[in-house]
C-alpha cells in the first residue's frame, strides 16, 4: 500500500519537529552537567602534579615569541606550566608542577604519539616520577628511546626557564 | 505460539548466526576502531545498542505513515537524532565513555548496523523491529567486546584491565594499533563462519 504525499509530509514534519524537541529537551538537561565535567577534567591534571594546590588560576605568558599557558596555585603551593616538545613520533605535552622554590613536584604527560612499547614509557608514572626533585639531565637516558626521553627532559627545562621568568617578574 | 517461536528466532539469530560484526558485515569500522581493549569495545556496543533499541521503534512507527521511498532519509534523520541525545547523555553522565570513544561517538551516526536494521523494522513493524534491535544489539555487544578482549589479552597482557597472563607472557604491540584489528576480527569471523555454516547444513 503506497502512502499518500500529504501524510508522508506531514509526519515526517512532525518528527522533525519531535526530534528537534527532544534533542532541545537533552541539551537543556545535559549542559551545566557537561560544563562541570569538562571544567573538573581540565584542572584534573593540574592537581596530579602539584597536589598541595587548593585552587587555580589559569594565565598565560609571552617567552621568546611563543604563549604558554600556566596555572598559578591559589594558596601559593607553586605553578603547573604546560608545555609541548617535540618527540621521536610527533609533539609530547605535558604539565609541569613546579614548587615556589623552583623543584620540580611532578610532571604529567598528557598527549604523545611515540612509540608502542617503546617511546611510550615516557607516559609511566615510573619514568615521570624521576623527575621529582631532581635535575632532568641527571635522569637516566632509556635505551633505544633518546628522543622521547629528550623531549621530556627538554619540557622539564622549559618550565623551569618559565618558571624564573614568572618569578622575576614583569619580563 | 507460532508468533513467539518466530520473534525468538529474530531474537536469537542477531546474536549468533547473524551476529552484525561477525556474520553480516555491518558495522565493522567501529569493530576495528575502539577495541583495543575490551572495555572500549563494551562502550561501543553499548552505545550502539541503545540508538538501535530506539531507532528501530521509532522507524517502525513512521514507516506507518511515510511512504517507502522517503523512508531512508526519514529513519537518517532519526538515527542522527539519537545520536546527538546519546552523545550528550554520555558526555554528561559517563565521561569516561565519551572520551574514550571520541570521534567515533558522533560517527554512530553513519554505522552501517543502524541504518540496516531500520530497513527491516520499517518492513516488519514495532514488535519485530524491537525483538530485532535487542538481538542484533546484544550481538554488537557480543562481537565488540570478543574483538576487544582478545585485542587486549594479546597486546596488553589484561583483560577489563586485570592481569590475565603470567608474568613471563610477550604482548603483542601490533594487537594495539589497527592492523592487529584485522587479525583479530578475521580470526574471529572465520571461527564465526566455521561454526554456522555447518550447523546451517544440519538445520
Amino acid at each position: 500500500m503506497e502512502k499518500s504525499g500529504l501524510s508522508t509530509v506531514l509526519s515526517l514534519s512532525l518528527a522533525s519537529v519531535a526530534m528537534g524537541g527532544l534533542i532541545w529537551a537533552t541539551h537543556e538537561w545535559t549542559a551545566p552537567i557537561i560544563e562541570e565535567n569538562v571544567a573538573a577534567f581540565a584542572n584534573s591534571g593540574n592537581f596530579d602534579v602539584l597536589p598541595q594546590a587548593d585552587a587555580f588560576e589559569v594565565l598565560s605568558l609571552d617567552w621568546q615569541g611563543e604563549t604558554f599557558t600556566y596555572s598559578r596555585a591559589l594558596n601559593e603551593a607553586g605553578f603547573v606550566f604546560e608545555v609541548v616538545s617535540q618527540g621521536f613520533g610527533g609533539p609530547v605535552s605535558m604539565l609541569v608542577g613546579l614548587a615556589p622554590d623552583g623543584e620540580v613536584v611532578g610532571v604529567l604527560v598528557t598527549d604523545h604519539s611515540e612509540t608502542a612499547g617503546v617511546g611510550d614509557v615516557i607516559a609511566q608514572a615510573g619514568f615521570l616520577e624521576q623527575f621529582v626533585g631532581a635535575d632532568p639531565e641527571s635522569v637516566d637516558v632509556l635505551s633505544g628511546a633518546t628522543a622521547s626521553h629528550d623531549s621530556v627532559v627538554l619540557g622539564v627545562q622549559v618550565a623551569s626557564e618559565l618558571f624564573n621568568v614568572v618569578i622575576g617578574g614583569g619580563q | 505460539m507460532e508468533q513467539s517461536k518466530a520473534l525468538s528466532h529474530v531474537f536469537i539469530k542477531g546474536i549468533f548466526s547473524e551476529n552484525p560484526v561477525l556474520r553480516l558485515m555491518l558495522g565493522v569500522v567501529p569493530a576495528l576502531a575502539v577495541t583495543v581493549t575490551a572495555r572500549y569495545g563494551l562502550y561501543m556496543g553499548l552505545a550502539v545498542f541503545m540508538v538501535l533499541l530506539a531507532s528501530n521503534l521509532a522507524v517502525a512507527v513512521l514507516a506507518k505513515f511515510v511512504s517507502e521511498r522517503a523512508m531512508l532519509g526519514s529513519s537518517l534523520l532519526l538515527i542522527a537524532g539519537f545520536v546527538v541525545m546519546l552523545q550528550m547523555l554520555m558526555q554528561a553522565f559517563v565521561p569516561e565513555a565519551a572520551a574514550a570513544l571520541g570521534v567515533f561517538l558522533p560517527l554512530i551516526v553513519v554505522n552501517t548496523l543502524l541504518l540496516g536494521r531500520a530497513g527491516f523494522s520499517a518492513k516488519s513493524g514495532g514488535l519485530r523491529g524491537l525483538v530485532d534491535a535487542f538481538g542484533m544489539g546484544l550481538g554488537f555487544v557480543l562481537a565488540l567486546v570478543l574483538v576487544g578482549s582478545l585485542r587486549e589479552i594479546l597486546g596488553a597482557g589484561t583483560w577489563f584491565g586485570f592481569e590475565v597472563m603470567p608474568e613471563s607472557f610477550q604482548t603483542m604491540e601490533i594487537f594495539n594499533m589497527a592492523p592487529g584489528a584485522f587479525f583479530a576480527l578475521a580470526v574471529l569471523m572465520a571461527v564465526a563462519n566455521k561454526i554456522f555454516k555447518q550447523s546451517k547444513g544440519g538445520a
